[in-house]
């Protein structure tokens, strides 16, 4: 049997699950905001514009090695500031969702890792430095990640968003069910 | 128009969006991935789908920007596969990654860290490992229907009618979101939460009259989610028929009699531009969805039509708020201040909605307009700046606002539902 403050925190966690809109309305809300960006700038594309920030740093930082790099001749990192906008944008409105939701608190880990692992808050920052790290790398590779490949992809029925959503799931399931094989409230007497 | 400003303003709605569906929770994403929590994944396919639609009606208009990434299927396989070794790894991804880092994850903000290594990796590998490899099996920008030599709406046809089918069906798919929720229910029977959760019902204390009136909010609420659709419906095809007129896709003239409205040029893809202009002047017309014809007098009697069922639906859906407000009540349910603030809103919206300028003349509009109404504004000059923004606040900005309005009363009714069926799914 779990401690009283053991069960606050997790159903504090519950809580998070049911404060979220239902699927279908949730879906329409973000439907409408990919079609709103394709009318007015284009697809969104949030991965790109960390490649794009590195670009500009290595410019101040290292001019001579990025003078003549050939990633300036792509037309993906070559793009105007609207981007980076977007990106401060999704900062600034999760922050006011979140803050207007009265949800706004620090965490260091999840549920999940908490029920998986009993090891030190800093293992689990550094994974997701490791994962935070194949993803961008991944999204570089594969011209956009999850907004600027997947979802804009199938918007736009792009054929290179098959090879993507394929391989993207069957890699994401593998990894799921061997770093988390327990789930939340397994082996817990709620 | 890619400004700082339409950067901003798009990504402060998309990051609100992406807390309120609840994709910035790490733990959904990562069983979803492992097939346990559906929200995300049920989440994402109706985005995809409403998202899809969308951008077929914005090309069909000749207002999508699109920007389709080249089909360089090696280098996509290996970007995809390192993706999701990212999400299953973090429960992040770059988008909800940044959501979640505002909302108070430390752990977010080292993934944002590791991101922009992840970049700077790229952009140190870029010459010597992607470059070579984008070149391999390239087959450029290409799209599905061009692939396979089909057209666009077939393909999102069947897409949204599969995808649609796939999400009624397993819609009562009891997810490990749902389960947490039952458990907690379970605990607020026992009185540990009562001070955070809905207020239980005493298990003696549900009768069979409870019950049967419960079962009854259900049907109610199941009408209330269709007659909202509905309206959607009715709504968005009223702004499309605006747009459509306002852009020149259906351009209106008079002839020797000021009532009859005739059509000289249908184009609804730009691809066909010049053939309409052609057939225009030929007198024939063959553009347009499905190389059929569509002009301005078919439109007229679908738009009195859809004024129609928007009105009746309107109705409908107050009286039906009405009634959920009468079993809340009368059943002890609870929630009323949410089904009574959703009631209020939905009178605001329908009487916002009622066209009055039939009944009152031009002193007192509705968002509903006639077809009429809409020829005579296109007949006006429309040369200065206040007439062209008065065009759009009748037309545009009334619709939004009472769009705006629809979203609360479904956001309070949800709040409400939410506040009352845990009890159902007690008893049951």
């Amino acid at each position: 049997m779990c401690s009283y403050s053991e069960l606050t925190t997790i159903m504090k966690e519950f809580h998070t699950h049911k404060d979220s809109l239902p699927w279908w309305m949730a879906g329409i809300l973000l439907g409408l905001v990919q079609v709103l960006a394709v009318s007015l700038a284009g697809p969104l594309d949030i991965s790109s514009q960390f490649i794009i920030a590195d670009t500009i740093a290595l410019e101040n930082l290292a001019p001579e090695y990025i003078e003549n790099h050939p990633i300036k001749e792509h037309e993906e990192y070559n793009k105007s500031s609207y981007g980076h906008w977007l990106n401060i944008g999704i900062l600034v409105g999760a922050l006011l969702s979140t803050v207007h939701l009265r949800r706004w608190r620090i965490h260091t880990t999840t549920a999940l890792w908490r029920q998986n692992y009993r090891a030190p808050i800093v293992l689990r920052l550094i994974v997701t430095l490791c994962g935070g790290f194949l993803m961008l790398l991944g999204a570089g590779f594969a011209f956009g990640g999850v907004s600027g490949q997947f979802i804009s992809g199938w918007n736009q029925l792009s054929l290179s968003v098959v090879p993507f959503t394929i391989t993207m799931f069957l890699s994401g399931m593998l990894v799921a069910k061997l770093v988390y094989p327990k789930n939340i409230n397994e082996g817990k007497k709620i | 128009m890619e400004n700082p400003i339409i950067g901003f303003i798009v990504g402060t709605i998309f990051g609100a969006c992406l807390v309120l569906s609840g994709l910035t929770d790490p733990d959904k994403v990562i069983n979803a991935f492992k097939l346990k929590d559906f929200h995300v994944i049920r989440t994402i396919a109706v985005c995809i789908l409403v998202g899809m639609l969308g951008t077929w009606f914005l090309t069909t208009i000749g207002a999508a920007n699109m920007h389709v990434k080249p089909a360089a299927i090696p280098i996509i396989i290996i970007g995809g596969a390192l993706v999701g070794l990212g999400i299953g790894l973090t429960g992040y991804c770059p988008s909800t990654g940044l959501a979640c880092a505002a909302s108070g994850r430390i752990d977010a903000l080292t993934a944002i860290i590791g991101m922009f290594l992840g970049a700077h990796a790229y952009i140190l590998i870029y010459p010597l490992i992607v470059m070579p490899l984008e070149k391999v099996f390239n087959y450029d920008k290409v799209t599905l229907p061009q692939v396979t030599n089909t057209s666009l709406a077939s393909w999102i046809i069947s897409i949204f009618t599969a995808g649609s089918l796939v999400l009624f069906f397993t819609r009562s798919w009891e997810s490990e979101g749902d389960k947490y929720n039952q458990a907690e229910d379970s605990n607020i029977d026992k009185g540990i939460f009562n001070k955070n959760g809905p207020k239980p019902i005493p298990r003696e204390k549900v009768t069979d009259i409870t019950l049967s009136i419960l079962k009854t909010t259900r049907l109610l609420r199941t009408w209330k989610n269709l007659l909202f659709i509905l309206i959607t419906l009715c709504l968005v095809l009223i702004q499309v028929c605006f747009w459509l007129a306002y852009t020149g896709k259906i351009e209106i003239a008079r002839k020797t009699n000021p009532d009859e409205v005739i059509v000289q040029n249908v184009t609804l893809s730009n691809s066909s531009v010049d053939t309409g202009m052609e057939n225009a002047t030929n007198g024939t017309n063959n553009t347009g969805f499905f190389d059929k014809n569509i002009s301005f007098q078919q439109i007229i009697p679908m738009l009195h039509f859809v004024n129609v069922i928007l009105v009746f639906a309107s109705v409908l859906y107050v009286l039906v708020i009405l009634l959920c407000i009468s079993a809340s009540f009368g059943g002890g349910l609870g929630g009323l201040s949410q089904i009574s603030r959703s009631f209020i809103t939905a009178m605001v919206m329908f009487v916002l909605l009622f066209p009055w300028q039939n009944i009152f003349g031009s002193s007192l509009i509705g968002v509903v307009y006639s077809p009429n109404e809409l020829y005579q504004w296109h007949l006006a000059d429309m040369n200065s700046t206040f007439s062209i923004v008065l065009l759009f606040l009748r037309f545009t900005g009334y619709w939004i606002l009472v769009m705006l309005l629809l979203m609360k009363v479904q956001i309070h009714s949800w709040l409400w539902s939410k506040a009352i069926f845990p009890k159902l799914k007690k008893v049951y």
